[in-house]
């Protein structure tokens, strides 16, 4: 694939991927509070109508975020679901849970998409956009490594829940909560050790698996859930066409050193 | 990006300028519990866990450790439910002396400090699991420590069969430190009640981060507030919450289910031979060990109780958020055994669901009764979801009464009265939504139009509430933004006077940003307009709507007559290009809200009774 062409592909890869998690997390937040919205109503001590009301501003701006990042790849407005899941992402960790000191560190590929999505349409700034990608992907599965490592329950349920569905079809495979708690140690160092490749090596196995296994583990959302969750799914579309994206860019880098300079 | 960050976060911090609630200021309740230093005995409370018809836990606290402590325990006696209250109060007396009380030495740790609460501990825990108990009997019992004594308690157990007794339910006590108090006090109250409520069940979340055991300690003497006036205790059934990790909740509660072990805070309670409840833990893996357990207990609990019960934490038909991943396997095991009635929390409304079996309303099915009002601040509940439709939702700090009959299940939510809440039970004289005369985009030639004599038969009639930009408002003031900062409304209304000499006359304004108002031509009540009024007022400042101000208007009284009475409500918008303006009145006769907070007032809202069908599975 030529640089052109690689990069047109990431970008259409990029372009649904964060529209996806926009039009996930707007829908979510219709259903449910956001994670600031939480924060402004009990740590900051405002009224409910007030904080109902940064989540109206929020569905707004991702909806239209969505377009924008279907539309206008390039344009700077794409800043603005950074902006906002990074706030997401702050608040939640500030959420005084069992495992919120790691959301922010989760989110990253949600935080750097569509930045990684606005450097990608600027010549100059390829490069970065890449680099922006392989580091927010590697610290997301590091983030999620380290709750795999502490046995998340939410990991352990989506674990079983993937068995129970199996067993209902006839097809279970024995997995039990010690099974799964067991499992969950060698995601863990899966996780870890595809991070640390992704930084180091620019290798397309690596980072096209890694969006393979993003992929699932964001479906598994609707495995375990039903298709009512969809919109968890969505707001994790990153978590495949991110490392898809980089997959990408990774064979345009091979093209140039294939290409025979002028 | 950075400069971003700080910019928000500073805005974030203006939160007063939005409507902050003063929730995390429990100073007016410090002179009612034990303080808590030194190896003064503190804390106390009774945790039941499978079998508190023979077995309790009677644990307090001390602030240092100590080996000089103990439980004076004397009992059974008969149970005192029912006394007349003369009796009660010469059974109280003869059991403060403790004659012939046992002494017993209890097993003690220290809360585990967080992360960050340095190495040293803020208290510790003694626990006396005692066993071998009466049931449907009286316990009296006090705590010493060194030269110190509690004042005499007692509890009662739960009896071995039968029914006709009550429990409390409540969730997330969390943050809002003050409404947790004032829970904890109407919780009091209904146990010096008529009620006799048997215990207290709670759907976890009783704290904002549970591995600080600071955070536990300040709720450990909060929950001395539940306590009755005749040092009567309310055991406690606790069930861990998504912010009650870490280790301190097993050591508050004497390590209930299987949190010795790690594995999970579930376990079965029987009160007695006709009622099971099954408390779950949210908080740990929904679908292996645990689900197991469910999947057997649920049975066995079904075939020998005449009412099943189940208590857990996330929501699995929530009224704000979404459900819990557990849902599609809990759901139909709960609807498999016919579970009656299930106790969610975390969601922090009120709510009771229709009964619902296989994804639809089904008078065979489940109800699911909740969620979560013990201090928690409350949130705006989707009263959209298909199982409200017959059910139930609402907003306040409150518990549910649940009543255990033979033939029938019966509950209630007990309502604190805040200031809000206090026009819920009020009876309009112009109700919320009532229509209005209204003039929008010029202002009256002079104050005349404050007066019943005023004839406004050329200012159009709108519903209220009058704005725009909030999605909020019956009649949209299109042309307003940009245009012009002032409403004027006028609504005619008659008065009963008998009623107003029994009751308070109450206005009740949602507003954004401020008004005035009149009855009659005087000026009663204004908020947010520092003087003055029409194009003559000064110091609009904002004020963000969601929730109506209430105004004390019992001095004004005497302006009212039988008939033709005139509210008249100004409105002012800070500035004419804001975002949005709310002008929302209504006049009520209620009972005014108290300034004291230790001063509670309660109404009671949604009785809904369930009919038993165990008989029909045997």
């Amino acid at each position: 694939m030529d640089a052109t062409r690689s990069e047109r592909a990431a970008v259409a890869v990029l372009k649904v991927g964060v529209a996806a998690q926009c039009i996930g997390a707007a829908w979510k937040f219709t259903l449910t509070d956001s994670s600031l919205d939480s924060f402004a109503l009990m740590e900051l001590g405002w009224s409910a109508g007030a904080a109902a009301g940064v989540d109206r501003v929020q569905v707004l701006l991702l909806a239209t975020s969505a377009v924008v990042a279907l539309t206008r790849p390039r344009s700077l407005l794409l800043l603005v679901p950074a902006l906002l899941f990074a706030i997401e992402a702050a608040a939640h960790g500030a959420g005084h849970e069992r495992f919120s000191d790691l959301a922010p560190f989760a989110a990253a590929i949600r935080v750097a998409a569509p930045i990684a999505l606005v450097l990608l349409a600027r010549p100059t700034a390829r490069v970065a956009a890449e680099r922006t990608l392989r580091v927010a992907i590697a610290v997301a599965f590091v983030a999620h490594g380290l709750e795999a490592w502490a046995r998340h329950p939410a990991f352990v349920d989506l674990l079983l829940a993937f068995e129970l569905r199996l067993r209902a079809l006839g097809l279970g495979i024995g997995l039990d909560e010690r099974a799964a708690r067991d499992l969950l140690i060698v995601i863990a160092v899966h996780d870890f050790v595809l991070a640390a490749l992704l930084v180091a090596r620019r290798w397309r196995a690596v980072a096209s698996w890694m969006a393979i296994w993003g992929g699932c583990a964001a479906l598994a959302r609707v495995v375990q859930g039903g298709g009512v969750l969809w919109f968890e799914a969505a707001l994790r579309a990153c978590h495949a066409a991110a490392p898809l994206a980089v997959a990408i860019l990774f064979a345009r880098g091979r093209a140039e050193r294939q290409t025979p300079s002028q | 990006m950075s400069k971003l960050f700080i910019a928000l976060a500073l805005l974030l911090g203006a939160a007063p300028t939005v409507g902050t609630q003063d929730f995390k200021d429990d100073s007016p309740f410090v002179p009612l519990w034990t303080p808590f230093e030194g190896t003064t005995p503190a804390h106390w409370r009774v945790v039941w866990h499978d079998d508190p018809c023979t077995s309790a836990s009677i644990c307090w606290s001390t602030r240092d450790a100590t080996d000089d402590t103990r439980l004076v325990l004397v009992g059974p006696r008969p149970a005192t439910r029912g006394l007349a209250p003369a009796d009660l109060e010469a059974v109280n007396l003869e059991a403060t002396s403790l004659e012939g009380a046992r002494e017993l030495v209890p097993t003690s740790w220290a809360y585990t400090p967080g992360d960050d609460e340095g190495d040293l501990p803020l208290g510790y825990a003694h626990a006396v699991r005692l066993t071998g108990l009466a049931p449907n009997s009286r316990y009296d019992f006090a705590i010493v420590s060194g030269d110190e004594r509690t004042r005499t308690l007692y509890f009662h157990t739960a009896p071995s069969a039968g029914v006709d007794f009550e429990v409390i339910y409540g969730g997330d006590s969390r943050t809002g430190w003050r409404d947790r108090c004032r829970v904890n006090l109407m919780i009091a109250q209904l146990v010096d009640g008529d009620a006799f409520p048997l215990c207290f069940v709670h759907g976890g979340d009783f704290v904002e981060s549970g591995s600080k055991s600071a955070e536990w300690l300040r709720w450990l003497s909060h929950h001395e507030l539940t306590t009755g006036s005749d040092g009567r205790v309310l055991p406690i059934l606790p069930a861990r919450g998504n912010h009650d990790w870490g280790p301190c909740y097993a050591q508050v509660f004497d390590h209930p289910g299987r949190t010795r072990d790690g594995s999970g805070a579930w376990f079965r309670t029987d009160l007695g031979r006709d009622v099971s409840i099954l408390h779950l833990d949210t908080n740990v893996p929904a679908l292996g060990d645990q689900f197991e357990w469910l999947g057997s207990e649920l049975p066995r609990a079904r075939e020998s109780a005449r009412w099943l019960l189940v208590n857990y934490h996330r929501p699995m038909f929530p009224a704000v958020k979404t459900p819990a991943a557990a849902a599609p396997f809990w759901v139909p095991a709960f609807e498999r055994n016919d579970v009656d009635l299930v106790f969610e929390s975390d969601g922090h409304v009120m709510k009771r669901t229709v009964a619902v079996r296989d994804g639809a309303p089904d008078p065979t099915g489940v109800t699911y009764l909740g969620e979560g009002g013990l201090g928690v601040p409350q949130r705006t509940p989707n009263a959209d979801h298909w199982y409200y439709d017959g059910g139930f939702t609402g907003r306040g700090h409150h518990v549910s009464l649940v009543r255990f009959e033979t033939e029938r299940l019966v509950m209630r939510f007990v309502v604190l009265d805040e200031a809000a809440s206090v026009l819920e039970s009020a009876e309009p004289l112009v109700p919320f939504g009532a229509s209005w005369r209204h003039l929008a985009g010029s202002d009256p030639a002079d104050d005349e139009w404050t007066g019943a004599g005023f004839d406004d038969a050329d200012w159009p009639t709108g519903r209220a509430g009058f704005g725009y930009g909030d999605d909020d408002d019956a009649t949209v003031l299109d042309g307003m933004q940009g245009a012009y900062e002032r409403v004027y409304l006028r609504a005619r209304f008659d008065a009963d006077l008998d009623a107003l000499a029994t009751g308070d006359l109450l206005l009740g304004v949602d507003h954004d940003d401020g008004f005035v108002a009149w009855i009659n031509g005087v000026e009663v009540a204004r908020s947010a307009v520092a003087s003055g009024s029409g194009a003559n007022a000064e110091g609009v400042s904002s004020h963000e709507a969601g929730t109506p101000a209430v105004f004390d208007l019992s001095r004004f009284e005497e302006l009212l007559r039988p008939t033709g009475n005139l509210l008249a409500v100004e409105g002012h918008n800070r500035g004419a290009n804001s975002s949005d303006f709310t002008l929302h009145p209504g006049l009520f006769v209620g009972r005014a809200p108290s300034d004291d907070p230790t001063v509670i007032r309660t109404t009671e809202q949604d009785e809904h009774a369930l009919e038993v069908r165990a008989r029909a599975r045997r």
